[in-house]
């Protein structure tokens, strides 16, 4: 690959006086996990954010397969094939499964009228997909669990051909079986190329699935390595001090 | 409190807030200026802009300077009206009360600080006031008497106004000096008596076909307290062919009401001549800013009130205009012959000829 | 995906019993029908109490009447709550846009204008959308609560209605617009409702054809169809109850059958298209988003401001309608009309089970909360009951109603 997939060059966001995000330069490659760790208020959301368009960059670019683009809204990440499970989720909770599959996005007709019929038969085959057996379709997603709720989130976002998919937090509300399955459908995605920015406070399965991880503290990247050169007493150290161990080098970004 | 009441209030209190800030550089800078204070009830009613029209004539050609505000018929934001008013420097306070008893405690304050008031139109029971009114009880019985005279026996609907408003009760009184005997003697039978939200000429149409569906149209005249809840009784007469066919009263002598009467399609309106009672106002005002005493106002009389207070008064006396004699309100200027005589057939009345 | 089917093998645990199916495009709304059996049990009341006048084919040709303004209004004020707003100046509106449409009427075209009609109606449709444009603009992209520019709205209004004519009334108005309001002229007759009714009959079982047989196609599960027969069966007894109700009442002074007046068909027009739009059409589902979880709507990528304004030029849109048809029932423009009326159309909204809080509502539920409360008071008025007592009585009811929903709501978490 002569470009990485995403490439995020001297990002940086100001919210009044406060730097939240401040110099941020990353790159995500075909395939590839990259987990983002650190504290609350880091800056790991604010930069995801950027990303998928919910928050618009004060400064610095982004690339996209080695392109120059402007991410303005959900829509233009969307575009791109960066497809965001946001920590909570993004579903309306007084609407359906079906309904919440397709927000945002619904499939229409003539002047704007819903195929509502297109969309039931596309969400049975993406729940199917997930192995999510419903009670029914059309139950409210506040009636879910926080498992079955997960998984229409992640339906939702791999129905759309993402090539990048960016993951907040995913596991955070499900017990072992279900983080497990998560974990699973990860390396599953990222043996079909798809890039994947996940964001977990879990060090455990931060090590068990990325290849590569960058500690973020008070909105800069405090150090990016590849996850089989760090131990995680390492990561600990930049996540809790935020500065690089002595014995490491940066890996080039 | 109400939601209207809360920003009526804060509105008000930034107006005597603003008031009280310029009230005293304005007291000296204007020492020239005399200000005579009036507070509206509502003046949403289409009457109130002619009493007002005549105030600011009178008040101009004496040289003093007329201050007005609309309690938009709430009576606490009137009470905070009157005391900006007063804030404001008022010499003379002309107040068409809202609600009579609520307006009290202000007025006594305004009688402390030595300020007279007028109680315009509205009556307010308490001594020491200038009444200046048409005869609110007359207005009944003229109301009544006319439409008697159309229909002396039959089924009567009674559309009456909003009941917050006290005056209500007053224009009732005079109706049933009329009526009860009649009443009383089997002649009138009240088939019908509803109270119109805020007067309210839509509520009174639906109201209207209720009541017309309840007796099978068999109705032969609808006492309506003022000339808005006719409007909505034509409206719902006209729904059944019964326009023209059942006697209407009204008050106010609106423009559209003196049209119909016009065209035979509402027996009668109380026509309360209002520029005569703002002129009227206005000139006893004049007159105590001059120095007069209050009960010493020229024709002024010594009325008493309903608690026994006694309060110089001047009355004037409300007129039934009828078919017969449309030419007072034309000759007086109050409505235009064009106006009256809009859509009004050949045969039309002797005004329109 | 194979790895995927193999290891997701297993079930995501679901929650506890089946959560009542209610999603906003309802296909058994158990709610609405709770609301009809209260209006049936109101209206067998009535009837008995005033010996059978009530159910006479004239008390419920009055009361369709009466119900069309707030019925209209209701439909475009559902939405508006539903996205978590509420809009205090539709009343305040529906006098203003009346005095407009009175004055190009009467003072601004020469009299006896053969287009008098449609253009009044036009500038009122459009100063509504204006209106609601504005008000729109200001809660959506300067972030003023709804409440507070609304509040305004009302009083910038209800005082801007009162100068447009130095607050006099303008009547009476242009024949042709005299007709939208019902009245002699404003019915369509007893041909013509026999006719739509048969018209809508014949559409509404060959539009359920056409989704059984789509549904088939996709392999959407759908409901057995002795059950939807039923439902199409309840609908056409109901439309042609409806019709014989509405020819019964003969136009006075002849034996002319009136028909469906032109206000309850703008009525019924109003309702099925804010019904399609709320749970057929993008724009309603992006209001039911956006009214029952703003972030969430936000990051899935929809213009939330974008709805929320187009959400108030609905509101004074039907606003505009609502003033047309009660100017013309009235025939006269007074500045004053509509005043309070907002507090109606939002009991009406809410005791058709429209949520405060915003995110649920039925438009159909809007129309027979709107029809409760008419009923109510119809009924009082038929049987002489004194009109403080009447505001009692709807202030009880509004409280109750609301109270079961919560009960209701709470009951189905």
């Amino acid at each position: 690959m002569d470009s990485a997939l995403i490439e995020t060059r001297g990002l940086s966001k100001s919210f009044g006086g406060v730097k939240a995000v401040e110099n941020v330069s990353l790159t995500l490659g075909h395939g590839e996990v990259v987990a983002l760790l650190g504290h609350n208020g880091a800056g790991k959301s604010t930069l995801i954010k950027m990303l998928a368009g919910v928050v618009i960059a004060d400064q610095g670019e982004i690339l996209v397969d080695g392109a120059h683009v402007e991410i303005r809204s959900p829509r233009d990440s969307q575009a791109l094939g960066i497809e965001t499970i946001h920590q909570s989720l993004a579903l309306a909770d007084n609407l359906d499964a079906v309904s919440n599959l397709f927000l945002g996005r619904e499939k229409t007709g003539r002047l704007g009228f819903l195929d509502r019929d297109a969309m039931e038969q596309a969400a049975q085959a993406m729940l199917g997909r997930m192995k999510l057996r419903l009670p029914s379709l059309h139950a409210l997603v506040r009636s879910m669990s926080g498992g079955q709720r997960q998984a229409v989130a992640i339906a939702r976002a791999l129905h759309f051909n993402a090539k990048v998919l960016i993951m907040d937090e995913p596991t955070a509300a499900l017990g072992p079986e279900e983080t497990r399955k998560v974990g699973l459908l990860i390396r599953e995605l990222a043996s079909q190329g798809i890039g994947i920015f996940l964001i977990s406070h879990d060090i455990h399965d931060v090590f068990a699935l990325s290849k590569r991880i960058t500690v973020m503290k008070g909105g800069r990247v405090i150090g990016t390595h590849e996850t089989s050169a760090v131990s995680k007493d390492e990561v600990l150290e930049m996540i809790i001090l935020g500065r690089q161990p002595a014995r490491l080098q940066p890996v080039a970004a | 409190m109400d939601l209207q009441t809360i920003w009526a209030r804060i509105g008000s209190a930034i107006f005597s807030a603003g008031l009280a800030f310029a009230g005293p550089n304005a007291a000296t800078a204007a020492s020239s200026e005399t200000v005579v204070g009036v507070s509206w009830r509502y003046f949403q009613d289409e009457r109130w802009k002619i009493d007002e029209a005549a105030m600011k004539t009178v008040l101009k050609t004496a040289g003093l300077t007329y201050v007005g505000i609309d309690a938009q018929g709430d009576p606490q934001k009137q009470i905070a009206d009157v005391e900006g008013l007063i804030a404001r420097g008022a010499k003379v306070l002309i107040i068409l009360a809202q609600d009579a008893k609520a307006i009290l405690p202000v007025i006594e304050r305004a009688k402390a600080e030595h300020i007279p008031v007028i109680a315009y139109d509205a009556p307010i029971d308490i001594a020491g006031v200038l009444y200046t009114s048409f005869d609110n009880v007359a207005v009944g019985r003229v109301m009544a008497t006319a439409l008697v005279k159309a229909v002396p026996k039959g089924n009567w609907v009674q559309m009456e106004g909003d009941p917050a408003q006290t005056i209500l009760q007053v224009f009732k009184a005079g109706q049933m000096e009329v009526l009860q005997p009649l009443i009383d003697k089997g002649d009138i039978k009240i088939v019908a008596r509803q109270n119109v939200e805020q007067w309210k000429p839509d509520v009174a149409q639906s109201l209207m076909d209720q009541v017309l569906t309840a007796n099978n149209n068999k109705v032969d005249a609808v006492l309506a307290m003022n000339d808005s809840i006719s409007n909505g009784v034509a409206a719902s007469l006209a729904g059944q062919a019964l326009l023209g066919r059942v006697a209407l009263s009204g008050q106010d002598g609106d423009a559209a009401v003196l049209n119909r009467i016009a065209k035979g399609q509402q027996t009668m309106t109380v026509w309360k001549d209002a520029q005569a009672l703002g002129t009227v106002a206005a000139k006893a005002a004049v007159e105590m800013v001059r120095g007069t005493p209050i009960d010493k106002v020229g024709s002024a009389r010594m009325l008493k009130t309903a608690s026994g207070f006694a309060q110089p008064s001047i009355v004037l006396t409300p007129v039934a205009i009828t078919r017969d004699n449309l030419d007072l309100v034309v000759d007086s200027g109050w409505i235009s012959k064009a106006a009256l005589c809009k859509g009004v057939a050949a045969n039309g009345p002797a005004a329109c000829r | 995906m194979q790895v995927l089917n193999h290891f997701l093998a297993l079930r995501w645990p679901p929650r506890g019993a089946a959560s009542p199916a209610r999603p906003e495009g309802a296909r058994f709304d158990v709610r609405l029908l709770a609301m009809l059996g209260v209006l049936a049990v109101i209206w067998i009341a009535f009837d008995l109490l005033t010996g059978g006048l009530f159910l006479s084919s004239r008390n419920l040709f009055n009361l369709s009447l009466q119900v069309s303004v707030v019925g209209i209004m209701a439909a475009g004020m559902i939405l508006v709550i539903v996205a978590r707003h509420i809009d205090l100046s539709v009343g305040s509106q529906v006098g203003f846009l009346g005095v407009l449409g009175a004055l190009v009427q009467t003072a601004w075209l020469a009299p006896g204008n053969p287009h008098a009609w449609w253009l009044s109606s036009a500038v009122m449709l459009a100063a509504g959308v204006g209106i609601g444009a504005l008000q729109g603009a200001l809660v959506a992209y300067a972030g003023i609560p709804s409440f507070v520019v609304t509040l305004g709205g009302l009083l910038f209004l209800r005082n801007a209605a009162y100068q447009l004519n130095n607050g006099a009334t303008i009547a009476p108005l242009d024949g042709t617009f005299q007709m939208l309001g019902g009245g002699p002229n404003g019915a369509i007759g007893g041909a013509a409702s026999w006719a739509l009714a048969g018209a809508t009959l014949i559409v509404l079982v060959s539009t359920a054809l056409r989704s059984r047989r789509r549904k088939q196609r996709y392999g959407v599960a759908q409901a057995h169809p002795a059950i939807e027969a039923s439902i199409l069966a309840c609908w056409a007894a109901a439309i042609v109850l409806f019709v014989i109700a509405m020819n019964g009442y003969a136009r006075p002074s002849t034996n002319e059958a009136m028909g469906i007046p032109v206000p309850v068909l703008v009525l019924i027009a109003v309702t099925l298209a804010i019904s399609a739009v709320a749970q057929r059409h993008r724009f309603g589902r992006h209001v039911f988003a956006v009214g029952g979880d703003p972030q969430s709507a936000q990051l899935a990528g929809i213009d939330t401001r974008w709805v929320v304004m187009r959400v108030f030029m609905l509101m004074g849109l039907l606003c505009g309608l609502a003033s047309i048809v009660l100017t013309a029932r009235l025939n006269a423009a007074a500045s004053g009309s509509g005043t309070m009326m907002e507090l109606y159309v939002i009991a009406a909204a809410v005791i058709g089970g429209t949520s405060l809080a915003g995110g649920a509502g039925t438009i159909l539920g809007g129309t027979v909360g709107a029809l409760v409360m008419q009923s109510l008071q119809g009924g009082m008025v038929l049987l002489g009951v004194p009109s403080p007592i009447q505001s009692m009585v709807l202030a009880g009811v509004l409280v109750v109603a609301v109270w079961l929903d919560t009960l209701w709501r709470g009951r189905a978490k």
